[in-house]
């Protein structure tokens, strides 16, 4: 495996650093929880060790496993220079563009579920999705349209009927 | 457990059952011919269709669907030059030169035939090793069943080269998604919130299909949506016979394989087909004409990725365990009908199992008819425009997310574990000992606790019974030696520039 060039070291360590902090934050949180239940800390569960015990181990070693993320990732940054270099590496932000919107969309898209309905709601995602996505990959706008209005009513209705009709869920 | 199977068979071979295993083998197919959709992706997001099903005609589908997306792998990797699952990552090492040199239809025939003959070789090995392995299984206490839990855990690190840390992380991480909930032992809630849905605790199916599903869909939008040059000349599909039998022994050995990293939990089929690749150009007269197009470059990791099925059907089956990522989530679909793999579904529910065997054997003969039937087809298959695909994908994701219990929260966490599992990916986390840790959890959990109750509180009753004791030591060294040769790797690295390893 070639060597990592000192930019990407310094991408890899700014996202470790990250994720020893979120590990970090989950388990505080979770030390927390276990803290404010009232029948984990003063009922007697007899020969049980108890529903703590599991929690309490596995906290114990994410909480370890995270700080060591984190404090070798932060020793790692210093090293090479700070923050600076991680940060200067910007080329992850337009990879994670067209991610990030798509997981808005979907919220907005779940959102509108229970609103407009399983049917009107899907058709608009996908209509919306497949122009986008065809058209930013160069097809004309009209094509794009016929192909996006089209796909989607067949994906529409392909979901609705296996889902609703034929595994009897009830689609809002 | 013959007469279970005769059973079976007269059940399940019935025009609407093979009907919802061929439906299964062609869907499978198509997602798995489709680059960037995996066969864990595949059953992850097919799975909820077979909820309305009876538990043996589901199996019949998902059989189809888990079979069929691992032998579509290949479909791509010859004709696009890009591997459609993991397990066909060196497929296109020698099948994509054949299709470039007009033997398309050759080199999916053959890859059809390995794919056939290594789903067999699987599915016999699993009849017989899985109910030997149940039966030793039904002997099994407290104190073992937590010791194989761990193992299992433990397997994970030695199946992620390089990511051991992380992948411990993200297996303790799983673990703890698993105590959400009621204590099935006290009825205590944890980590509830005060909300009614996390009382019931993180299902199975919304985090699988959040993971493998949505995360995929996220990881596919990052790259753009590009246009993939597909091969669509495809003459004669069947080989000649003289060459087809020289090919048996690749077949064998790389079933061989297959079976072996198959049975190693979460060891995927990628390892497996790398290592038979490797391993039949040792073994050839001529290994410099491997990535030129020869057939045994395709017959060995195609026997092998299709044997792996077997393989990793037997420790899911017989101990509860999962063999990789896809039988983890085929273990949530059998969670949902109700029933629990282990030793004791040998028991109780045989005629279940001789369902699978027949489902299984129904989804090998039907994946051979299709492959060689349709690979002329398939060139048109692979001209889905991916926008279309990745919306529908997400559809389905929401979709199926919803018909687990009829409830948005349910795709809330769909979509939060879709974020999740891409941002693992992205911070170089594997997202399979999380799902590993949320299935084996209750388990590890239930029994260590069981153990502990029975023994007043003495961890040391573990070294005390022979099976347990050896389950923790192999878990120990299973842990361990990978984060040995990890940080002798390192200390390689480190040494410096001159000493052949690195800086030239």
């Amino acid at each position: 495996m070639p060597p990592l060039a000192p930019e990407q070291h310094a991408r890899r360590a700014l996202g470790d650093l990250l994720a020893g902090t979120v590990i970090l934050t989950v388990t505080a949180a979770g030390w927390m929880s276990l803290r404010a239940n009232r029948t984990l800390a003063t009922f007697d569960f007899g020969t049980d060790p108890g529903p703590a015990l599991m929690p309490r181990l596995l906290l114990a070693g994410l909480g370890a496993g995270g700080l060591a993320l984190a404090g070798r990732a932060a020793w790692r940054l210093v090293r090479s220079g700070g923050l600076c270099g991680g940060l200067a590496a910007r080329s992850w932000a337009p990879p994670l563009l067209l991610p990030t919107v798509f997981v808005a969309s979907l919220v907005v898209y779940l959102a509108g579920l229970p609103v407009i309905g399983f049917r009107l709601a899907t058709f608009a995602f996908c209509t919306a999705w497949v122009f986008a996505l065809t058209h930013r990959r160069g097809r004309p706008p009209v094509r794009a349209a016929a192909l996006a209005l089209a796909a989607a009513a067949v994906i529409t209705g392909a979901v609705y009927s296996v889902f609703a009709g034929f595994v009897k869920v009830p689609l809002p | 457990m013959i007469g279970h199977i005769v059973n079976a068979l007269e059940q399940l071979l019935s025009p609407a059952t093979l009907g919802l295993s061929l439906a299964g083998v062609v869907v499978g197919i198509v997602f798995g011919a489709l680059p960037g959709i995996s066969s864990t992706m595949s059953l992850a997001v097919l799975m909820p269709l077979s909820f309305g099903l009876h538990a043996t005609d589901a199996m019949m589908f998902l059989m189809g669907v888990f079979n069929g997306s691992v032998y579509g792998g290949s479909v791509s990797a010859i004709l696009v030059n890009i591997p459609g699952t993991p397990g066909a990552i060196v497929t296109q090492m020698d099948g994509h030169p054949m299709a470039l040199r007009g033997r398309a239809g050759e080199a999916l025939g053959y890859a059809t035939l390995a794919s056939g003959f290594g789903g067999f070789f699987g599915l016999v090995v699993f009849m017989t090793v899985a109910p030997l392995l149940a039966s030793i299984g039904l002997k099994f206490q407290s104190p073992e069943f937590t010791g194989l839990a761990l193992l299992g855990l433990a397997s994970l690190s030695a199946a992620l080269p390089g990511a051991t840390f992380k992948g411990i992380l993200a297996g303790l991480f799983g673990l703890l998604l698993a105590t959400i909930g009621l204590d099935t032992l006290t009825n205590v809630l944890r980590f509830d919130f005060g909300s009614p849905y996390l009382a019931a605790g993180i299902s199975i199916i919304p985090l699988a299909i959040g993971i493998f599903g949505l995360a995929e869909v996220l990881n596919n939008l990052e790259g753009g949506i590009a246009r993939w040059e597909v091969i669509r000349t495809i003459s004669r599909v069947l080989p000649p016979w003289p060459d087809l039998r020289r090919s048996v022994p690749s077949a064998v050995r790389g079933s061989l394989v297959g079976i072996v990293v198959g049975i190693i939990p979460a060891a995927g089929s990628a390892i497996g087909v790398v290592f038979s690749y490797l391993q039949e150009k040792r073994l050839s007269r001529h290994p410099e004409r491997f990535g030129t197009g020869v057939p045994e470059g395709v017959v060995a990791p195609e026997s092998c990725n299709n044997a792996c099925i077997g393989g990793d059907l037997i420790p899911t089956m017989s101990l509860g365990i999962p063999g990789d990522s896809i039988t983890a989530v085929l273990m949530g679909a059998l969670l949902i009908q109700g029933l629990r793999p282990g030793p004791l579904l040998f028991r109780d529910h045989p005629d279940f199992v001789a369902a699978v065997y027949v489902a299984l054997g129904v989804a090998v003969v039907l994946t051979t008819a299709v492959g060689l039937l349709g690979a002329r087809m398939f060139a048109t298959v692979l001209s889905i425009p991916k926008a279309v695909l990745l919306s529908a994908i997400a559809i389905l994701c929401v979709v199926g997310a919803y018909a687990v219990n009829n409830s948005l929260f349910d795709v809330g966490i769909m979509v939060a574990f879709g974020v999740v599992g891409y941002l693992m990916q992205k911070a170089g986390f594997p997202v399979v000992p999380l799902v590993f840790g949320l299935i084996l959890g209750p388990m590890f959990e239930e029994n260590l606790r069981r153990t502990l109750m029975l023994s007043g509180g003495d961890w040391l009753v573990y070294l005390r019974r022979p099976i347990s004791l050896t389950l923790l030591a192999l878990a120990v060294v299973t842990a361990a030696y990978p984060v040995w040769l990890e940080s002798r790797h390192r200390r390689i690295q480190g040494k410096p520039a001159g000493d052949g390893v690195i800086g030239r």
